[in-house]
């Protein structure tokens, strides 16, 4: 893609340099020494991770090599930490400080249904909170001076909520932050009104909602913000077609980071690189000196290969508070190994392409993500968004995808409209295998999908009901 | 001495020093100390892995 460049991080920042630098030989050294400080914290103050050295043969919470470690020590779920803090409240037995060194209480947003973890975070965490979103916010382009416009729902019991305006604090930029309670429209004047925005950072959805509300007001992003360096994404899933879309509107980089309560911030990014690599997806490289991400498959545990989807599992190596030891993320990420980033010894996963396991649906024999239909669908830039329901009728699975004209593409013919339907259709076809039922529906339908998407409905089960 | 030694070198005596402060007895005060001795150590712990390969 042709997207301006952004001002090379390495080159401003000795300290980033040394860490590109390194050799993956030195990296995996200093990962196995915070694993045994890690183990040996844990084996003397965690009940819940000294009964899983117990298990694992770890006497003591000694570990001797990174593959010991990622072969003994056993891994942990949601499930498993939901039942210790059940046990006992609220932190459970894998805190893993001293209760009045917690000065922070995080919780995950609870989407999965299953319940939210909690997590007690320390002070120096809270610091580390704030540098794992400006790590990569800097390498994306932000600097001190900037003014940031954070659209992510500030505060709150979430991780993500409290991590931007640390961020923004650290590297000394003006943090603006409009997420939660105000509409997009109010969200634009602002915008207009405060002037000089330099960096957005943005759930996918919510970068496609408010790019999709400008032009409808016939506002051109790259002219009315022409200081724009750099947007950043998380959290879903999208084609290439719509970021190269983004960055013509924008005109300027996109960048993604792939973070997690349980990273405490983002464990990795596109660095400086966006989001393209050459004409396909670019990568977002680990920051494995914080945090060590195994990529395995869900059925065995073992190590995908390189190019195959995997499941992570994630060892925190900078968190105090609540860290995660081989915890089972859910999320699913295409592998692709150092020796094949082009340079550094960081390991990689797909940029664009991250989803969950638990949202696989299987239809008609298919194992189709929500992320594929995504794809389909936003490679017309004339949808503003859709949303898309399994269910049973008659005792087989019917699959119905709604969707919207983009309001600034209002002007659509009756016929054009019948045609983008139709093309819809195919899209969803190629990339999944299957054919679905399209049709288009009011853009107001789908009025309040903000921050992250749940597009997808799963009623089944319903059409077994008596 | 390299600036990163350097800058690790500083941030060590702060640290200390931030010691120092916490072990005053103010209650408004220590919860504060405390903080600021956290920063320290998390820009410690930032540079860490640069400062590990230094000493090898």
């Amino acid at each position: 893609m042709t997207s301006p460049a952004v001002a090379d991080p390495f080159a401003a920042s000795p300290l980033l340099r040394r860490f590109a630098d390194t050799s993956r030989e030195q990296l995996e050294v200093y990962q196995l020494k915070k694993v045994q400080a890690l183990c040996a914290r844990l084996y003397a103050k965690s009940d819940f991770y000294r009964a899983k050295m117990d298990e694992g043969g770890l006497k003591g919470g000694s570990v001797d090599s990174l593959d010991r470690f990622t072969k003994a020590f056993p891994t942990s779920n949601k499930a498993d930490f939901l039942a210790d803090q059940q046990a006992a409240p609220p932190f459970g037995t894998r805190l893993g400080v001293d209760r009045d060194d917690v000065v922070h209480i995080s919780m995950t947003s609870g989407t999965s249904g299953q319940g939210q973890e909690t997590y007690g975070r320390t002070q120096r965490d809270i610091h580390m909170l704030g540098y794992l979103h400006a790590l990569p916010w800097y390498m994306g382009g932000l600097r001190k001076g900037d003014t940031a416009y954070n659209c992510v729902p500030a505060g709150g019991l979430t991780t993500g909520g409290w991590g931007p305006g640390e961020a923004l604090r650290i590297i000394g930029a003006t943090g603006f932050h409009v997420g939660g309670n105000t509409s997009t429209e109010a969200k634009i004047d602002l915008m207009m009104k405060v002037g000089g925005m330099n960096f957005i950072y943005a759930s996918t959805n919510y970068l496609h909602t408010l790019t999709e509300a400008l032009l409808a007001r016939g506002i051109v992003p790259r002219e009315a913000f022409p200081d724009m360096h750099g947007l950043f994404i998380a959290a879903e899933g999208y084609p290439l077609e719509w970021a190269a879309k983004i960055e013509e509107h924008w005109g300027c980089r996109l960048q993604e980071g792939y973070g997690s309560t349980q990273l405490n911030g983002f464990g990795g990014s596109t660095g400086s690189a966006g989001v393209f690599r050459g004409d396909g997806r670019g990568l977002i490289r680990l920051f494995e000196w914080e945090s060590m991400v195994e990529i395995v498959d869900p059925e065995t545990g073992l190590p995908v290969k390189p190019g195959e989807l995997g499941e992570m599992v994630v060892t925190n190596l900078s968190v105090e508070g609540s860290p995660v030891v081989r915890f089972r993320t859910g999320d699913a990420a295409r592998y692709v190994p150092w020796q094949e980033c082009g340079g550094g010894a960081w390991n990689a996963i797909e940029c664009g392409t991250i989803g969950r396991f638990d949202d696989m649906m299987k239809i008609r024999g298919n194992n189709i993500w929500p992320s594929m239909i995504d794809a389909a669908v936003f490679e017309h830039p004339e949808v503003g968004e859709y949303a898309g329901r399994v269910y049973t009728r008659d005792s087989k699975t019917e699959i119905e995808v709604r969707i919207a004209v983009a309001e600034h593409q209002s002007g659509l013919s009756a016929e054009e409209r019948e045609k983008l339907v139709k093309s819809v259709r195919a899209a969803i076809k190629a990339r999944t295998n299957v054919w679905m039922d399209v049709h288009e529906v009011p853009r107001d339908e789908f009025k309040g999908f903000a921050y992250k998407a749940r597009r997808w409905t799963d009623e089944r089960q319903d059409g077994y009901r008596l | 001495m390299s600036q990163e030694k350097n800058d690790t070198a500083i941030l060590t005596e702060m640290l200390a020093m931030a010691d120092r402060l916490i072990a005053r007895d103010d209650a408004l005060m220590a919860g504060q100390y405390t903080h600021l001795r956290s920063r320290i150590a998390a820009l410690i712990e930032v540079r860490s892995f640069a400062d590990m390969e230094s000493a090898e």
